[in-house]
């Protein structure tokens, strides 16, 4: 409970606030309204009338309500006061409707959707309204959320990223609370018909589209309601609603020109979207080898041998070469067998420096002028046939530079998740059972990251170069880590994707121990970073 | 005419094979040096980033060490006022005691006086008085 306080808003002096805001950040809360439970929409009431910002307006529609007290209760709050509008809707037309019916009433030039049983942070408004003002461009903010239930008991805080479009893709994470510019609303067409239950996902991915003014206000100001029937308490009773995001995706991607399948997942309740290639690029997989041998699934197995064997075996993709890195003084039937198992496809680069895993995949890539490079451990073994399909596709976005697959171990647990930083660099949920959906999806999805081991990675050269490949200085650990918070400092997307699999067999080929040097060059240069994982805010 | 035409078409082929080799082993060595120098490149720009951070995180952390000297500052004029503070309330705490010494003295003097034989004495002779007044009020 107490360190979910810390997430909270905490109050300030609203002398202060006045200083910083002024009395001109109006708030318009949208609000359509049928058949509420009476008791969560009088709290929705308390919890508007309680905000600390008091330059709002609400913007009420009934949809017709059966329940005779709802329109009741709705003139009352009009005539006690004079910032609340509402509109009686003369017959039901649904949500959407009623939602545009409430558009049409603002006035102001922020809007913040807010359903009739949910309530808002006292200070909600408040937060919004000063980050507006320090930040005159934004177009749209989300912050955190969680539920309450019909006692009043705040649980689930949802601590979400920053911006990730492509966790967009899978889920609506940003949802509630949702903060946007009203031209912006009225540019992209307020609320469509035919996407009921889905229809904020649908407004917010037209909204994603227009603007890169995006921001996340690491705060819960929003208490989402869980009662019997609503989403908050399980997904799955509006499936409805994963119809329309299905659709509503479909139609965003189109209009991104993004050729995709997508589907939806009856088991974890996402969205999936792959995407469809229209062209090949060349993939060099570059794979660093001493020729270690080491028992896999019970037999002994020269794991570079086995790594290629799979890629060839497995892989659907059909540009690609693979890039052997061999120290000197491997033995030679290691040799042998690549050439014998590698044909064509098999370049062997030889390495004779002492080992510097680092070094070792630069000699790789400076080896290939493939636009698109794949770092791969040879403890490695292709699960996913469409692994090199999958994630090609993240990186033909523009300003996706590097992207990984889920590696589990041997016994299927996950050995790496993509990266947390929090508290500091390590690998996310290692261990956990590779079929787990983890906190809010994160398991299930492909999303944005602040790193993927090295041990699987597939990174554009040229972003490779720009950025000064892997870091000699780390010879054992953390070069993956250094080079994606080189990545990030450039202001590019490494995504993380679940829907490509691969074994890894850890540490088999290189010592597990980490250098005290290392540690204290990574902590030198990045740091500051630790601790506050922007993508990844659960400890 | 026919050996003729042998030597003529087999001797630009000879010389253009050698030098096919030339070039390629040209090639090669020129790849080479793309790979040594993009090497090199990457190691100056890893270098280069490298410091940026390390400059960064300096910059960081003499902030947070700024933040921190500016805390210890106002912490220890904190502490100062508070010693000072402490010395205020220690010397009312003394006057006080003192007053409560001159207190309890002038009890004990009263007790006395209540307990003297000459006090009763003068009690039970402005009895009466002291009735007629309680009436009249």
């Amino acid at each position: 409970m107490e360190n979910r306080q810390i997430f909270y808003a905490a109050d300030s002096s609203n002398q202060a606030h006045r200083a910083i805001v002024g009395t001109t950040m109006r708030i318009s809360i949208v609000t359509p309204v049928y058949n509420p439970p009476q008791a969560a929409f009088e709290q929705c009431i308390d919890s508007v009338l309680g905000q600390t910002h008091s330059d709002w307006e609400w913007c009420l529609v009934d949809d017709c309500s059966t329940q005779a007290w709802v329109r009741t209760r709705l003139n009352e709050l009009q005539a006690q006061d004079a910032r609340i509008k509402v509109y009686l809707r003369s017959q039901n037309g649904g949500i959407v409707a009623a939602s545009n019916d409430a558009l049409a009433l603002v006035s102001s030039e922020f809007v913040a959707l807010l359903d009739n049983d949910d309530a808002l942070h006292r200070n909600a408004l408040k937060e919004v309204a000063s980050y507006i003002v320090a930040n005159p461009s934004v177009d749209y903010i989300y912050t955190d959320e969680d539920k309450i239930n019909q006692d009043g008991e705040h649980y689930e805080p949802f601590l979400k990223p920053k911006w990730s479009p492509e966790r967009f893709l899978a889920q609506n994470y940003c949802s509630h609370l949702s903060v946007i510019r009203t031209s912006l609303i009225n540019r992209v067409g307020r609320f469509r018909d035919g996407f009921d239950g889905s229809q904020d996902y649908d407004l917010l991915l037209r909204v994603t589209e227009q603007t890169k003014n995006i921001a996340h206000i690491p705060k819960i100001l929003y208490h989402w309601r869980a009662v019997a029937g609503s989403t908050a308490l399980a997904g799955d009773n509006k499936l409805y609603a994963f119809t329309s995001a299905t659709r509503a995706i479909s139609e965003h991607l189109a209009r991104r020109s993004i050729q995709a399948e997508v589907g939806f997942n009856q088991t974890n309740l996402m969205v999936t979207v792959k995407r469809k290639l229209t062209k090949h690029p060349q993939v060099s997989i570059i794979i660093p080898t001493c020729g270690t041998r080491k028992a896999v699934f019970g037999v002994d197995t020269c794991l570079v041998v086995n790594a290629v064997e799979s890629i060839l075996r497995k892989t659907t993709y059909p540009n690609y070469e693979i890039v052997v890195v061999v120290d000197k003084g491997t033995p030679a039937e290691v040799y042998t067998d690549l050439k014998r198992v590698g044909q064509d496809r098999m370049k062997i680069v030889e390495y004779d420096k002492p080992f510097n895993f680092s070094d070792k995949c630069n000699l790789g890539v400076v080896s290939t002028d493939a636009p698109l490079v794949m770092l791969l451990n040879d403890d490695t073994e292709v699960i996913s046939p469409d692994w090199l399909e999958t994630m090609v596709g993240h990186i033909s976005e523009s300003d996706v530079a590097m992207v990984g697959p889920m590696l589990v171990f041997e016994d299927n647990r996950i050995q790496s998740a993509a990266h947390s930083n929090t508290p500091t660099p390590h690998n996310f949920c290692r261990g956990y059972s590779s079929s787990e959906l983890g906190d809010f999806g994160m398991l299930a999805c492909a999303r944005e990251c602040s790193g993927v081991t090295g041990a699987c990675a597939l990174i554009k050269r040229d972003v490779y170069l720009e950025v000064g490949g892997m870091s000699e200085s780390f010879p054992l650990a953390f070069n993956d880590c250094d080079f994606a918070f080189k990545v990030l400092e450039r202001g590019y997307r490494i995504i993380w994707t679940p829907h490509a699999k691969l074994f890894h067999f850890e540490t088999a080929s290189r010592p597990d121990h980490v250098e005290p040097k290392e540690v204290e060059l990574i902590t030198a240069r990045w740091g500051r970073n630790f601790g506050r994982d922007e993508y990844c805010r659960i400890q | 005419m026919d050996d003729n035409s042998k030597r003529s078409t087999s001797l630009p082929a000879k010389e253009l094979q050698s030098e096919l080799i030339q070039l390629q082993a040209k090639l090669q060595k020129a790849e080479e040096k793309i790979m040594i120098l993009e090497l090199a490149l990457m190691q100056s720009r890893d270098f280069a980033i490298g410091s940026a951070a390390q400059a960064g995180e300096a910059v960081a952390n003499m902030n947070k060490f700024l933040h921190l000297k500016d805390l210890l500052k106002t912490a220890n004029i904190h502490i100062e006022n508070h010693e000072k503070h402490i010395a205020r309330l220690e010397a009312t705490l003394g006057e006080v005691g003192r007053a409560n010494e001159v207190h309890r003295a002038k009890s004990k003097q009263l007790d006395l006086v209540y307990e003297s034989a000459s006090w009763k004495i003068g009690r039970f002779f402005m009895l009466p008085i002291r009735a007629i007044k309680r009436i009249a009020r």
